[in-house]
């Protein structure tokens, strides 16, 4: 199984939709057994994958039991002060919604174990053994689904919170989407350099809690190393809309700058982090056009773009939009795959 | 050539009828020999080859040549043999399997509510309604009766103001048969003349000689008193007196690309395409 985190410090960079799509690719294409978990507390994944009318019932009438389990619940423990995780996993099935993937669904009180993993951090500084396991809840979890899953894709909220640092630990792999703005390319540096300093720590905290308690770590599952620090996969660009004039695309001068900078500023920033397939070059997945009209149809159908009918509300051109993403999709995945050492 | 923005805004909103003309097709290559569907004069000529000798009159030749194309195919239809027009039509617009052209990708990326096209051939329909999108584009002859139903419907419609070559008896080329055409199709006559007088017109692949245009625009109120004209994307070498009289008869502006570079033509179009893309991306129309 391979856990990848779907990550950028920008919010509104598509994000959401490119990680449901292609573990939806994922599903249908490759046939892989395919798990998204939504870290988000906006729950922008679970809203997407299983359409609001579940996502009212789910959480506003939520007083009847479902045996669903969410992040949350599986985080409970550890909101009630354990190290331990939920073992518990009951996620949406992949019969029961259009992207043909386990869900494991968000929920808006998830922000709140956020001050908890923030102390825990705190402790595992000092090489305390229970910060350190709840830090790594998310290796845990990993090990916890390993047997079901091909495949598990976390969509992950834009903070550098410890929410998020906690989600990177447990993860093998990490993308980030970007959008079409300075602010998603800048959020790019702000990783980077935020990964670089709580890694370091991360490592000397656990040299710290081997030397004073030797093997007890191993009884655990835990990182003795973070997987993310070689396992950069690259990145996705949302294209900008631009003016043209005689077919010849013009962006502005100062966007046109920004894109040329990319492939340079992600060398720099996220170098030290490729995998042993990725490359400067190989990096970038794929560029993402602007789809128009079709996302949001899309989302009130809770339906992958490739899997959009005439019975959704396709109209006109958006035929032809869905069948340009079909292209993309699979370009995305294909570069995805490459730089997980398989072929496509 | 820059375009209006009030064009690009019309279509954005889907207030615009796009028009496609024989140029329109011009671009398309055939899959079987690269050739492309004759023009007015070329496909006129190849019809007056087929007329029995003795009948192949002179007359013929110089209205083709004075460009006087309605009167010629009004000589040459009443002397060739139905059976030999339908071989002409099947020989030259459907056997050679033509692909689309640029002006026909681009028309779809601007995705009119409408598309009037007064060409025979199937090469745009076919390709609007590919795979699953052939649910979202319905296709109306004139001489149907769903035209009303379809504009008031989510599909996309695309008018076959002279008919089809999938039912080449019902074609539509001289004037005497454009009457009869339209003296038996009353309704939907009335309801393609309330679209002409309501919306924006965007002329595609025309030229101001062509017989089909001069059949839309002589008999039909193109003409409103509107502030917004309709437009026509042709060659430079208009003639100035008739772009004059078009325009105060027909409320038409002329946008115009160096007359025989039809690249030029198709980058214009694509470049109107983003235009109304990006102006709908930004307004989430």
């Amino acid at each position: 199984m391979i856990s990848i985190a779907m990550f950028n410090n920008k919010g509104g960079v598509g994000k959401t939709t490119l990680t449901c799509n292609l573990a939806a690719f994922s599903a249908s294409v490759k046939r892989q057994r395919v798990l998204v978990v939504d870290c988000d507390p906006q729950c922008n994944a679970s809203q997407l994958i299983m359409g609001e009318e579940f996502a009212t019932d789910f959480y506003w009438n939520s007083d009847h039991k479902t045996s669903i389990t969410t992040i949350r619940d599986i985080l409970r423990p550890i909101e009630d002060g354990d190290s331990e995780i939920s073992k518990e996993i009951n996620p949406i099935l992949s019969s029961k919604n259009r992207f043909e993937v386990d869900l494991l669904p968000g929920h808006p009180g998830f922000s709140i174990v956020e001050d908890r993993l923030g102390a825990a951090w705190h402790d595992l500084l000092g090489g305390d053994i229970g910060g350190i396991r709840k830090n790594n809840w998310n290796t845990e979890f990993c090990a916890n689904v390993e047997e079901y899953y091909d495949i598990v894709f976390f969509d992950l909220g834009p903070s550098l919170g410890s929410i998020n640092r906690s989600v990177l630990i447990g993860c093998d792999y990490f993308i980030t989407p970007m959008g079409a703005d300075i602010f998603s390319i800048l959020g790019v540096r702000n990783i980077a350099s935020w990964v670089e300093h709580w890694a370091d720590l991360y490592e000397n905290s656990i040299g710290l809690s081997q030397q004073r308690n030797p093997g007890r770590l191993d009884n655990y599952n835990i990182k003795e190393r973070p997987s993310v620090l070689n396992g950069y996969l690259g990145y996705t660009m949302q294209q900008y809309i631009t003016k043209s004039k005689q077919g010849v695309r013009r962006p502005t001068k100062a966007y046109e700058q920004i894109i040329n900078s990319v492939p340079s500023i992600i060398e720099e920033s996220m170098g030290p982090f490729f995998g042993e397939n990725t490359s400067t070059e190989s990096a970038k997945l794929g560029d993402i056009p602007h789809l128009y009209s079709l996302i949001p149809l899309a989302q009130s159908v809770a339906t992958p773009i490739l899997d959009l009918k005439s019975s959704d509300g396709l109209v006109g051109a958006q035929y032809k939009q869905r069948e340009d993403y079909e292209e993309i999709i699979k370009k995305i995945a294909k570069n995805l795959y490459a730089n997980l050492g398989e072929s496509a | 050539m820059d375009w209006p923005i009030s064009l690009v805004e019309e279509l954005a909103a889907r207030r615009c009828i796009v028009f496609l003309g024989a140029g329109a097709s011009a671009g398309c290559l055939s899959a079987m020999d690269g050739n492309s569907p004759p023009t007015w004069p070329r496909f006129l000529e190849n019809l007056k080859d087929r007329i029995p000798a003795p009948d192949r009159t002179e007359t013929i030749d110089s209205l083709i040549q004075r460009e006087k194309y309605l009167d010629a195919a009004e000589v040459i239809l009443n002397k060739l043999p139905a059976a030999d027009f339908t071989r002409a039509i099947r020989e030259l617009f459907v056997q050679p399997r033509y692909e689309k052209s640029s002006i026909h990708e681009s028309t779809l990326e601007i995705d009119p509510k409408v598309v009037v096209t007064t060409n025979y051939d199937d090469i745009y329909d076919a390709y609007c309604r590919t795979g699953i999108a052939q649910d979202g584009y319905n296709v109306c002859k004139y001489y149907e009766q769903h035209l009303a139903t379809d504009l008031r419907s989510p599909v996309r419609v695309i008018v076959k103001a002279h008919g089809c070559v999938n039912d080449i008896s019902k074609i539509v080329l001289s004037r005497s048969q454009y009457f009869r055409a339209k003296q038996e199709n009353h309704e939907f006559y009335a309801i393609l003349n309330s679209l002409f007088m309501t919306n924006t017109l965007l002329f595609l692949g025309y030229s101001m000689s062509d017989p089909d245009i001069q059949l839309i625009l002589e008999n039909s109120n193109i003409f409103s008193k509107s502030t917004h004209p309709h437009y026509a994307l042709v060659g430079d070498d208009i003639i100035p007196d008739i772009e004059e009289s078009m325009r105060k008869a027909y409320n038409i502006e002329f946008l115009k690309y160096r007359a025989g570079q039809y690249d030029e033509a198709n980058r214009c179009v694509q470049d109107l395409a983003e235009q109304v893309e990006a102006m709908r991306a930004s307004r989430l129309t």
